[in-house]
């Protein structure tokens, strides 16, 4: 077991050391790449100050509270943009064209190399700055933060990042049966604009369907909720279950879905 | 139009209706959840102001708006905002230019960005269908908020005005996807635009929520004439003078950006270098 999870330590290393050699091999989509996603991060912190400049709080957050929510998508989102992203964006392709082929005859998990071989070099810096807004955010709440509850925000944080990759790979997985092109994936992140807004503002059965079904609202509210409001049980088991359930989910799906892969070949 | 052009806006009408479900799923998940969105988001702020001086208590508006008035803001944003963008996402241009296909249009007596435009006029029309039928279970459903003049005209000097912010929307994203002649990757920067456009554009929250010095500043820029000048259209804000005032300064703009697109293709096919036709 320990001979088997090092193989994909190293084997991930290996993805690693490919992605930022390939990463600064195009200087200028390098750094443009690192301004686009500042230019992201500048325009989520204005919307949600021009909002403030008209309410006092907004699901039950004052503005520093809300930026401290702000910062937490910016991490989920600057860890999707580091580790998925570029891999779920040409999984549709592989499936329509049949190069799945190539990765079903590796000795490892076929989901864990499309899944990871590509770390995007650029968006790490991203994550870096998404990290200072956190610090800036907490800087402004006013009041002490422990190590404790900040290590288990980030702890979260990582489920939610998780569980949104999840959702993205399960929606661009459905072209197994369709063959769209481009898949559904940009359908998730349209769907994603319901965890970019904090949880309280949602009420009745939208707010049961966005933390249970489409699990939107506990990906960066319930992180922020443990840090403002401190630890509940309820919150951290939530949030740990919709991880494991939906990663369960997605394993099923992919091994469903390599049944009606029709390969390159056939 | 000429029959090229025609010829090229049916043929993207076929291909976009090659696959329909896609199509249609794209359609109403993302119009469903704008709506909703906006829906909590208006909803949670208009309870939370309630008798707050910002708010304007007794009126009950936020920048003027009365909460139905921002639901129907946020749908025109968002319908209009496909007439105006289309359902491309761009990145046609650059990659001809990274691919080589470029090279087969060069010898074609059509020239290359009206090609472009035409294909992308195709794309607005189905748009304008899309936005049309939204609209209209909208108001069956709704009706029209007392704080807005939407009528048959407004909306019909909607589209025409968000077919005139499309030309606009055509020759900025071309003027970027252009630099492809001499970068290796554009997508970055079309994505820059689109977040920026979001924002100082009205697409994500009306213009009329801005502290004065941001709504002066976007003023000078080519922005609020994307989104926000043809979503007030729509929502029967703008009259007849105030309408060709600011159409003067999109087709001020338009004509700005296309100069701007013409200048880089001529300097582009000029290093540009494709294998085979």
């Amino acid at each position: 077991m320990r001979s088997r999870i090092w193989r994909y330590v190293r084997l991930y290393g290996h993805f690693l050391a490919f992605s930022f050699s390939k990463g600064f091999e195009f200087r200028f989509d390098f750094y443009m790449r690192i301004i686009m996603d500042l230019c992201y991060y500048a325009v989520a912190i204005a919307f949600y100050r021009v909002l403030f400049l008209h309410t006092p709080n907004l699901g039950g957050w004052n503005e520093h509270q809300a930026m401290v929510f702000v910062s937490a998508y910016l991490i989920v989102d600057a860890i999707n943009m580091t580790v998925f992203t570029n891999n779920l964006w040409f999984m549709p392709q592989l499936i329509n064209r049949g190069d799945l082929d190539y990765y079903l005859t590796r000795p490892v998990s076929s989901l864990f190399f499309v899944s990871l071989r590509d770390f995007a070099a650029n968006s790490f810096v991203n994550l870096l700055c998404a990290l200072g807004i956190f610090a800036w955010a907490v800087a402004r709440l006013g009041e002490p933060v422990s190590f404790a509850r900040t290590a288990l925000f980030f702890g979260l944080v990582g489920c939610g990042a998780f569980i949104f990759f999840t959702i993205n790979a399960m929606a661009n997985l459905l072209v197994f049966w369709t063959h769209a092109p481009n898949g559904f994936g940009e359908l998730v992140w349209t769907l994603g604009k319901f965890g970019e807004r904090p949880d309280g503002i949602y009420r009745g059965f939208a707010r049961k369907v966005l933390l249970l079904v489409l699990p939107f609202g506990v990906i960066s509210s319930f992180p922020a909720r443990i840090l403002i409001d401190g630890f509940e049980w309820r919150i951290f088991l939530h949030v740990v279950g919709i991880t494991a359930l939906f990663f369960g989910l997605l394993v099923g799906v992919w091994r469903f879905g390599l049944r009606s892969y029709s390969s390159a070949s056939s | 139009m000429s029959g090229w052009a025609t010829q090229v806006v049916s043929f993207e009408l076929r291909k976009v209706f090659t696959y329909r479900f896609t199509f249609w799923v794209k359609y109403f998940v993302g119009a469903i959840t704008e709506l909703t969105v906006a829906y909590f988001l208006w909803g949670a702020i208009f309870a939370a102001t309630a008798g707050a001086p910002d708010s304007a208590p007794g009126s009950n508006r936020l920048g003027g708006y009365t909460f139905h008035g921002l639901l129907y803001y946020t749908l025109f944003a968002t319908l209009g905002a496909n007439v105006v963008r289309t359902l491309d996402r761009g990145g046609e241009i650059s990659g001809e230019i990274y691919q080589g296909t470029l090279s087969r249009y060069l010898v074609y007596p059509v020239p290359y960005l009206a090609y472009r435009y035409a294909a992308y006029f195709g794309l607005q029309l189905i748009s304008v269908g899309q936005l049309l039928f939204g609209v209209s279970v909208a108001l069956a459903l709704f009706g029209v908020p007392a704080d807005l003049a939407i009528t048959p005209g407004s909306i019909a000097l909607g589209i025409f005005t968000a077919l005139l912010s499309g030309a606009l929307s055509f020759t900025l994203t071309a003027c970027l996807e252009l630099v492809a002649f001499w970068q290796d990757t554009v997508w970055n920067l079309m994505a820059m635009l689109r977040f920026i456009g979001n924002l100082l554009g009205g697409l994500m929250i009306p213009i009329s929520l801005f502290p004065e010095w941001g709504r002066s500043f976007v003023a000078f820029t080519p922005f609020p004439y994307l989104f926000s000048f043809p979503i007030r259209c729509f929502l029967g804000q703008v009259g007849g003078a105030e309408w060709f005032r600011e159409a003067s300064v999109l087709a001020f703009w338009i004509l700005a950006t296309s100069g701007a697109a013409a200048f880089i293709w001529r300097r582009g096919t000029r290093v540009y270098s494709g294998v085979g036709i």
